[in-house]
């Protein structure tokens, strides 16, 4: 590792914040996509087995 | 010209039945190779890597800040090109690849800014100037959402879809403008560490996990799209006798 | 290729260079807007001194940084290699700043042709290097200079 202690990786001689903070940010922006997609996915798959159940009834 | 044909892979690529099969057997294996390639990237980038002589420590965001910022781009490429053989070849797939890609380029364009700004305040001093480079990715942003509105406001699928293709071949001017700001006018943000004629200006401990990132993000990029394309099929084959039948059968 | 699908080829490839070329031309003309700030020889060049506010922008001299022993304010020459420019400023100079590294300064130009910052921001060039690197190459660079002091004996 780079740094000696993992307090040392925390802080980053001050830029601790900006860095861990825009790699936050970057596994936000990809928890989004998937959480975006799983949403979608199943709305879909809910609508597709009421338009089947509403054929088979009707 | 006259003679031109797209190749048979092309045309299955087109079918909504085959794309759908084929990206579910991809799928597990895309998400692997991103999740390995994204783990290591990160943990290299933000632990292993050595700062840099001038920045510090606030260096290692460029491992997320330049993989971003190369998708921000080349999904819009994509975008504009699925758009076009959409509109040429009339193929409907085309236009459910350009719509996949929308939101995924509009979130990389927004993280790509959202770090340079974060990278911006303890190297220049500032989170924003109104410099080409800057400026022309905001305007890339602007465009990822004015496409998303276009979809919003046309209800009819096909003509937002031809609607929406036509601003992305037309926004895509943004993207040289982009690439060159920094080098036709003066601006704050540096020239390109990266070129394909020269050497880069960076030692291989700091550009292999680059690398490695920018490889993560382009399969992760890979898997959205075929996730979200995957979605958009279902939303537009509903009543598709085979995707009926994959449903019954508990594979969709 | 199927005439229709020629035509709708041509037609795109139109609008695309034909978009470009207008949004370069509005770009060429805004040229000198586009810029975030002026080298030291455009000021140099310009027969009045604005009185706005505007950003200036270049390498600081080595050698050139003065600071006061009493108080923050700070005089540097910043150069593009043709013309230099005097830049006064108040205050706290960025982490960044350092003698033969960029900056781009804001404020406005005086009568005498020097300039009065309230801003200063720093900028980096496109090399990174590890630290140890950048000493390793100081170094040697000092031990060459040594060298070629003692042969110049």
């Amino acid at each position: 590792m780079y740094f000696q202690s993992f307090m040392q990786a925390f802080h980053m001689n001050g830029h601790g914040v900006y860095v861990w903070g825009c790699y936050g940010l970057f596994l936000l922006m990809i928890a989004w996509n998937f959480w975006r997609i799983r949403k979608q996915r199943q709305l879909q798959l809910r609508r597709l087995l009421q338009v089947r159940s509403r054929q088979e009834n009707g | 010209m006259a003679h031109f044909k797209l190749p048979r892979w092309f045309h299955q690529l087109g079918s909504p039945k085959w794309f759908y099969q084929f990206a579910g057997l991809l799928q597990p294996w895309l998400a692997l190779i991103s999740l390995v390639l994204l783990f290591w990237g990160i943990m290299w980038g933000l632990l292993y890597a050595p700062a840099d002589y001038q920045q510090g420590n606030s260096f290692r965001i460029i491992y997320v800040h330049v993989p971003t910022a190369i998708l921000s781009q080349s999904i819009f490429m994509m975008l504009a090109v699925a758009g076009a053989i959409g509109l040429i070849w009339k193929i409907k797939m085309a236009f459910i690849v350009a719509r996949a890609c929308v939101p995924i380029g509009a979130s990389m364009t927004v993280i790509a800014l959202l770090t340079g700004a974060i990278w911006g305040k303890p190297t220049w001093g500032t989170f924003w100037q109104w410099d080409a480079r800057l400026t022309s990715t905001l305007v890339l942003l602007f465009l990822y959402l004015g496409i998303l509105a276009l979809y919003q406001a046309i209800s009819d699928r096909q003509i937002a879809a031809r609607a929406t293709a036509i601003l992305s071949l037309v926004g895509l001017v943004n993207l040289p403008v982009i690439k060159y700001s920094v080098d036709w006018w003066h601006t704050i943000h540096q020239p390109a560490t990266f070129t394909l004629t020269q050497k880069p200006n960076m030692p291989a401990e700091m550009y292999l996990p680059l690398i490695v990132m920018v490889s993560g993000i382009y399969a992760l990029f890979v898997l959205l799209l075929l996730l979200r394309t995957r979605n958009e099929i279902l939303a537009q084959e509903g009543r598709s006798g085979w995707l009926t039948k994959l449903l019954q059968e508990g594979h969709a | 290729m199927h005439l229709k699908r020629k035509r709708k080829l041509q037609q795109l490839l139109l609008l695309t260079v034909g978009s470009g070329l207008i949004i370069g031309l509005i770009l060429y003309a805004l040229s000198e807007n586009i810029n975030l700030f002026f080298s030291p020889s455009e000021i140099a060049s310009r027969k009045a001194y604005p009185v706005q506010r505007i950003k200036v922008g270049g390498m600081v001299r080595e050698g050139s940084l003065e600071r006061a022993n009493d108080s923050l304010q700070v005089s540097f020459m910043i150069t593009d290699y043709q013309h230099d420019l005097v830049v006064y400023y108040d205050g706290i100079l960025p982490d960044l700043f350092r003698e033969g590294q960029g900056i781009v300064a804001q404020g406005q130009l005086q009568a005498d042709g020097a300039f009065v910052a309230d801003q200063v921001l720093a900028k980096h060039d496109e090399n990174y290097m590890p630290p140890e690197v950048s000493d390793a190459i100081e170094q040697a660079s000092a031990a060459a200079n040594a060298t070629t002091e003692q042969t110049d004996l």
